[in-house]
């Protein structure tokens, strides 16, 4: 097995070529050429699709697109390349499952299969910036209230004191501390302490902040999860190698993250597809992450729920679950904000979408693109963790016609999706408890949906 | 007192400016200006001055400076100011000791006066390069089976599985966990577990991978000592920021370092004298150490073992003993290297230059202006700790008459000096032992300083 010096040595001694070469000479055209030589195609009446064969097609591509493209690093220009045996060795070797938690939390997030029935890994909350320690507080309790969390994400801080967190200054390392002493303080006041935060360090955006924040003394165990990133496209730089390198030498779980750009350097669907499930398998070799973030993003929109996102989602799922065993969380981003019919119809089709198709976990859909300062409540983790419970009993096949069925209810509005309202707008800061009215919205939209044919459990 | 924080706001809202007209529209002027109201004058007659109003009025000196001129922020371009009520106020709250070391090792490192007969704060060996594992471990066992070390520092790795470390990379990461894990393995072979190491990181240049190695998985303790540098002259940077962040956060030894520049934006001896004192409030305030280890050099020779250095380094190290509660490590470099006669005369000089000025502890003078990559030894280190003890038994004026003496013999040949031998050449790296004719060098050079009045217990 490599291990990360051996792809440090690449990643200093790998064919030089300038950032711009490596997009526009290798990146591109290697998407193209195997888009094409796997017969990838994007079929838009199908959002959900079912199609194992296409799958397996997808998982081989992404395979050779490895071989054939590598990883650039920004650092040093150089492209780090890897051979088959050593992928294939790393899928035939992982072990399917992660621990995390602790005491009477602690649990075995394990992969999936699609359509099996099994409930998926419920990850709760999302990083969407905090205005202040107090809205950041209530938001974790809210989160480690529901009984059904397996895991949580926190917040982002966005200031200490009054001053604005800058990446890699002294306030971030502050502001990290702050961030997870809050998020286990907040665990601790649900009475679920020992609750994984696998959102690790949602404060920091540079390695130093992450390493600061993570020594022992401020709260985090190696039964946390840490993120690390793929830079857009295919790419690596210091800042992700020295996180990695940290994690891996004090023994954290290390959670590959990849969120590609559906519109970018990727191209379309079918392109978006094959870099997203090569992350997967770059996730175990170069990063040998525990566990995988994953969903992509439209260039455009700034969401993931349009319908060729969905497909991409729909597609890597089945091809991840089908070939390998690495436990993964889909994370989906909503066009519309808190508060909003728009919203629940989003999360509604994304968690659909995403069960079905063989995610191990599914992540509380993100709303308002994850971009408005306390725009996310416990009351949209509550409804993804519900559709999702639901959602476990589907078929692909059923859940492509509910989807469909949704996508007309929103579809067009994406581009002028609202905004939805803030934590403060919609809950009183300070019970932690939803307004009336986003109750009443949320019981009439769960009416809605189960009109619809979504089987709610209660 | 201002916390870290409220430094930190300054330099979010500090005066804004560009690094050049900090330097030349702000700094040489002011310090012109100061050198010129405070009558601070070299005296070349007298490397080690014996004057105790003139080392206050260079204090004094030192706080209108830093108050005129404050503290450059490279990240944000802005100026960190103070008052000089915020300085005083500093410099009467500072506690004048800091803890380091554990269990039958722990010590308390504390203030001396000049003229003092204590026996300063022994800190020993440096983090020159080394190229092997094997060479560092020979070197840390070697100081540490001297009886009087209180401190070490430890050497920089400059490899890693044949990786060469580069700056901010993982292998530098990978590197420096390894070199603080030789540290302590080292130390506890040599039955001194406890000893405090206070050089850390240093085979990490970038401060990513000093917070990265400091996690106390891999061996470091709070009562070790992290440098936190300053940057030539009177700044600062997000980096050296960081790492005291995150060590005051930890609750771990944060040690000021500070390098004035003899030739630089200081200008000659009586300009670096002053900033070289500034430094010294600039650690209290800004990083917040609790010790400092600083060492002026010489622009053009790399050393601080010119007689002009030398009076910076009295007449500094005189103001800030008799004035600010902050234990000061002393640290010269010499221009020769090991195994020569050079070194010799260059250490003893600093020494007896630092000691005798009230340091509170004094550093192995670094062989070779620390630059040649194996080029030290723990027969260094051992001829420090007792030149150390054997200056603390003299005054200042006793001190300058040897120093002029020392001078005689090397001053004229500074800028030729002979870089000396390496590790492996003045040393069997199996036994980690001394060559016969370095040990024979030792002694007479020891027999000489005995001769001159140097007196060696």
């Amino acid at each position: 097995m490599s291990n990360l010096l051996d792809f440090m040595q690449r990643a200093t001694t790998g064919p030089i070529l300038s950032e711009d070469d490596f997009n526009m000479k290798r990146l591109i055209p290697n998407v193209r050429k195997i888009v094409q030589e796997f017969n990838i195609r994007y079929t838009p009446e199908t959002p959900v699709s079912s199609d194992d064969a296409l799958a397996d097609r997808l998982f081989d591509a992404a395979l050779e697109f490895i071989l054939r493209t590598g990883v650039y690093c920004d650092d040093t220009n150089r492209v780090i390349q890897f051979e088959r045996d050593e992928i294939l060795q790393a899928v035939a070797n992982l072990p399917g499952n992660a621990t995390f938690g602790e005491g009477r939390d602690r649990r075995v997030f394990s992969s999936r299969k699609p359509e099996d029935g099994k409930p998926p890994w419920f990850h709760i909350g999302t990083g969407i910036v905090a205005s202040s320690e107090d809205i950041s507080l209530s938001q974790v309790e809210g989160y480690g209230s529901i009984p059904q969390a397996n895991s949580i994400s926190i917040p982002a801080l966005k200031s200490i004191k009054g001053m604005d967190v800058i990446g890699g200054s002294p306030l971030e390392i502050h502001a990290s501390l702050s961030a997870i002493q809050a998020g286990r303080k907040a665990l601790t006041r649900s009475g679920r302490p020992g609750l994984p935060i696998l959102n690790l360090i949602s404060t920091a955006t540079t390695a130093i902040g992450t390493i600061a924040g993570t020594h022992p003394d401020f709260g985090l165990r190696s039964s946390d999860g840490w993120l690390i990133d793929f830079l857009a496209e295919m790419k690596v730089n210091f800042e992700t190698l020295n996180r990695l390198a940290f994690i891996q030498v004090t023994g954290g779980n290390i959670g590959s993250t990849a969120l590609p750009i559906l519109g970018g350097y990727a191209g379309g669907a079918p392109g978006t597809a094959l870099v997203m499930m090569a992350y997967y398998l770059l996730g175990i070799t170069l990063f040998q992450g525990s566990y995988h973030l994953t969903g992509p993003v439209h260039f455009r929109h700034g969401c993931s729920t349009t319908r060729d996102i969905l497909w991409v989602f729909s597609v890597v799922g089945r091809a991840s679950s089908r070939n390998m065993r690495y436990p993964d969380i889909a994370l989906g981003y909503a066009a519309a904000g808190p508060a909003t019919k728009m919203y629940f119809y989003e999360a509604a089709a994304a968690t659909l979408c995403f069960v079905p198709s063989g995610y191990g976990g599914v992540q509380t859909v993100h709303p308002a693109k994850a971009v408005v300062n306390d725009g996310v409540s416990p009351l949209e983790a509550q409804f993804c963790v519900e559709v999702a419970q639901a959602a476990k009993e589907m078929n692909s096949a059923q859940a492509n016609i509910l989807v469909n069925q949704l996508l007309e209810k929103y579809e067009k509005e994406v581009d002028k999706a609202p905004g939805g309202k803030r934590y403060q707008e919609c809950y009183d800061s300070q019970t932690g408890k939803p307004s009336n009215d986003y109750l009443q919205l949320y019981e009439q939209v769960k009416t809605e949906l189960t009109d619809l044919g979504i089987p709610f459990k209660y | 007192m201002l916390n870290f924080l409220d430094v930190y706001e300054r330099v979010l809202k500090g005066p804004i400016m560009s690094e050049q007209d900090f330097d030349m529209k702000v700094f040489i002027p002011a310090l012109r200006r100061v050198v010129k109201e405070y009558g601070i004058q070299y005296d070349k007659e007298n490397p080690v001055p014996n004057d105790d109003v003139s080392a206050d009025n260079l204090f004094d000196a030192a706080v209108d400076f830093l108050s005129q001129v404050g503290v450059y922020c490279q990240d944000t371009n802005r100026v960190i100011q103070f008052s000089k009520e915020e300085i005083l106020d500093a410099v009467r709250e500072a506690p004048g000791k800091c803890f380091a070391g554990e269990g039958k090792e722990a010590g308390v490192f504390r203030m001396r006066k000049p003229d003092e007969a204590k026996t300063p704060w022994l800190h020993v060996g440096s983090g020159i390069v080394a190229t092997s594992e094997e060479l560092i471990t020979n070197l840390i066992e070697g100081y540490a089976s001297i009886a009087e070390v209180d401190s070490i520092s430890i050497s920089a790795l400059d490899s890693i599985r044949g990786i060469p470390v580069m700056a901010g990379s993982p292998a530098e990461l990978y590197a420096a966990i390894r070199g603080s894990k030789i540290g302590r393995e080292a130390l506890r072979r040599a039955g001194r577990l406890g000893l405090p190491i206070m050089n850390l990181i240093s085979t990490a240049a970038a401060s990513v991978t000093t917070i990265a190695a400091s996690a106390p998985q891999f061996g470091l303790r709070p009562t070790d000592g992290w440098l936190v540098g300053a940057i030539s002259e009177m700044k600062i940077d997000f980096g050296a920021m960081n790492k005291s962040a995150y060590l005051l956060n930890w609750g771990a030894n944060v040690g000021a370092e500070s390098s004035p520049i003899l030739g630089g934006y200081c200008g000659g001896p009586a300009g670096t004298s002053v900033v070289s004192t500034a430094y010294i409030l600039m650690g209290l305030l800004v990083q917040k150490g609790s010790y400092q280890l600083t060492f002026p050099v010489h622009f053009r020779y790399g050393c601080s073992t010119t007689r002009d250095v030398l009076w910076v380094v009295a007449a500094s190290c005189q103001a800030a003993s008799r004035n600010i509660p902050m234990p000061v490590i002393w640290l010269g470099y010499m221009a020769g290297g090991p195994n020569t006669k050079s070194y010799f005369y260059e250490a003893a000089a600093y020494l007896l230059t630092a000691v005798t000025s009230g340091a509170p502890s004094v550093q192995t003078p670094h062989p070779a202006k620390a630059v040649k990559i194996d080029g030290i030894t723990p027969m260094e280190a051992r001829f420090g700790v007792e030149m150390a003890i054997a200056a603390s038994k003299l005054n200042r004026e006793q001190a300058n008459k040897l120093v002029i003496q020392l001078l005689e013999k090397y001053e004229s040949q500074i800028e030729t000096a002979s870089t000396g031998s390496t590790y492996q050449e003045c040393y069997d790296l199996t036994t980690g032992k001394p060559g016969e004719a370095y040990i024979q060098l030792f002694n007479k050079m020891k027999e000489e300083l005995a001769e001159m009045g140097v007196p060696f217990e």
